[in-house]
């Protein structure tokens, strides 16, 4: 049992919101004084070093192959001997800290081409526990007392290898009639992965997000989640904020990013509720 | 010591070109079925046109791109999307597209050429 709590974002879909709930979650778990580690495993993307503006620098050290080793190496079948000839400096290089508390593993590119390998390990357990194995014999003695991933929105052997590894699936979705049944086949595909492999996965939280809360419709579908998934619902939804983009666009989160909108304070305080919430049911 | 500085330079080459293998040429297992690629469309296509009168037609470019960047994230409907616009465009079907051409070449086609139906209006649930 990991001393750090663990949550990865993921639905099978991508721009649902995923990498600004795990910043935002970091962030406000950094501002109650916790010791935060995000791991963007997201790929060529890298959305969660760009809303933290570590993107350009570290698009640099790839350039200049400065980037080993790095998240795509952590997972690969020569880790272990690596780490043993690196010691502590192996994790240490991958690990950035961020302007606004949180420390940060950035994505690589590398982590196509961890997708190929992956494809060959024939013995499922092996191929979707790689990164758990990471996070427990080299990341929780650095004592974070939380690990967040953002996953890519598809489902696929790195998706599959974050979701192992958190254990807990936090899931932003739309109120939209299309989007409940996205939520809906997140808990089947939930509910398969835990019989069929014998792991232990739950959806920890679905949040509502890019509410609109000028008109009824947001409410209606506040009360049809509700009934529909109960506590597993964020008791805040996010509401639609443009500033959540012009914050992530200027590399910072909306905690940081100049606003006083009614929508991005209504964001924020909706931001650290989910975030005590999500606590509360981990802690 | 140098044999471990060796051993560890061939480690780093190993995984270095490793890192720069950028397509995945075998199947993975999912425990999820794929969905029809028109519904995947529609799903995208709610998502980008929320907040809009379902009856307008002008979707702005950034959205565009925010479909097809979500469209392009799933393997199925990226070869999907490049077929239909080499088939539009009357282009070499052997000679394969970056995402970026595809962004672009669907800019020029327009969305109603990939998405069938795409000018239909959407059921206003309002």
């Amino acid at each position: 049992m990991p001393d750090s709590i663990r949550a990865a974002a993921f639905l099978d879909k991508g721009g649902t919101g995923k990498t600004t709930t795990i910043a935002h979650i970091g962030v406000a778990l950094a501002n109650q004084g916790k010791k935060v580690l995000l791991i963007d495993l997201a790929g060529k993307q890298s959305d969660l070093s760009k809303n933290f503006g570590l993107w350009s620098t570290y698009r640099e050290k790839i350039d200049n192959e400065d980037d080993w080793p790095n998240i795509s190496t952590a997972m690969r079948e020569q880790w272990s001997r690596i780490s043993d000839r690196l010691g502590d400096e192996a994790v240490a290089e991958m690990i950035h800290e961020t302007p606004e508390g949180p420390d940060l593993i950035p994505a690589h590119p590398g982590l196509d081409g961890l997708e190929t390998e992956l494809n060959e390990v024939e013995n499922s357990e092996k191929r979707y526990s790689r990164l758990r194995d990471f996070l427990d014999n080299y990341v929780e003695p650095l004592g974070y007392n939380a690990i967040l991933l953002d996953l890519p929105g598809s489902t696929n052997n790195i998706s599959y290898n974050g979701v192992w590894a958190a254990g807990n699936v936090i899931a932003p979705v739309e109120a939209g009639p299309f989007e409940s049944r996205q939520a809906d086949r997140l808990i089947e595909d939930i509910n398969r992965i835990t019989q069929r492999f014998n792991v232990d996965v739950n959806l920890e939280m679905l949040v509502l997000n890019k509410v609109d809360n000028r008109t009824r419709l947001s409410d209606e579908f506040m009360d049809k989640y509700r009934e529909k998934y109960g506590d597993v619902l964020a008791s805040m939804p996010i509401p639609r904020c443009q500033d959540i983009r012009n914050a992530a666009t200027n590399g910072e989160t909306l905690f940081r990013f100049n606003s006083s909108s009614q929508t991005a304070k209504d964001a924020r305080i909706a931001f650290k509720k989910n975030t005590e919430e999500l606590v509360e049911k981990l802690g | 010591m140098p044999d471990e500085k060796e051993e560890l330079e061939e480690l780093r080459k190993e995984t270095r070109g490793a890192d720069r293998i950028k397509e995945s040429t075998g199947h993975h297992e999912s425990t999820t079925p794929p969905d029809s690629f028109n519904e995947k469309y529609l799903d995208t296509l709610n998502e980008v046109t929320t907040g809009i009168h379902p009856k307008s037609l002008s979707i702005r470019e950034e959205q565009i791109t925010a479909l097809m960047r979500t469209l392009m994230n799933d393997e199925e409907s990226r070869k999907h999307i490049e077929q239909r616009i080499k088939s539009s465009l009357g282009e070499d079907k052997s000679q394969e597209l970056s995402k970026q051409e595809i962004l672009d070449k669907t800019m020029e086609i327009g969305l109603n050429e990939l998405i069938p139906g795409y000018l239909e209006p959407i059921k206003d649930t309002r």
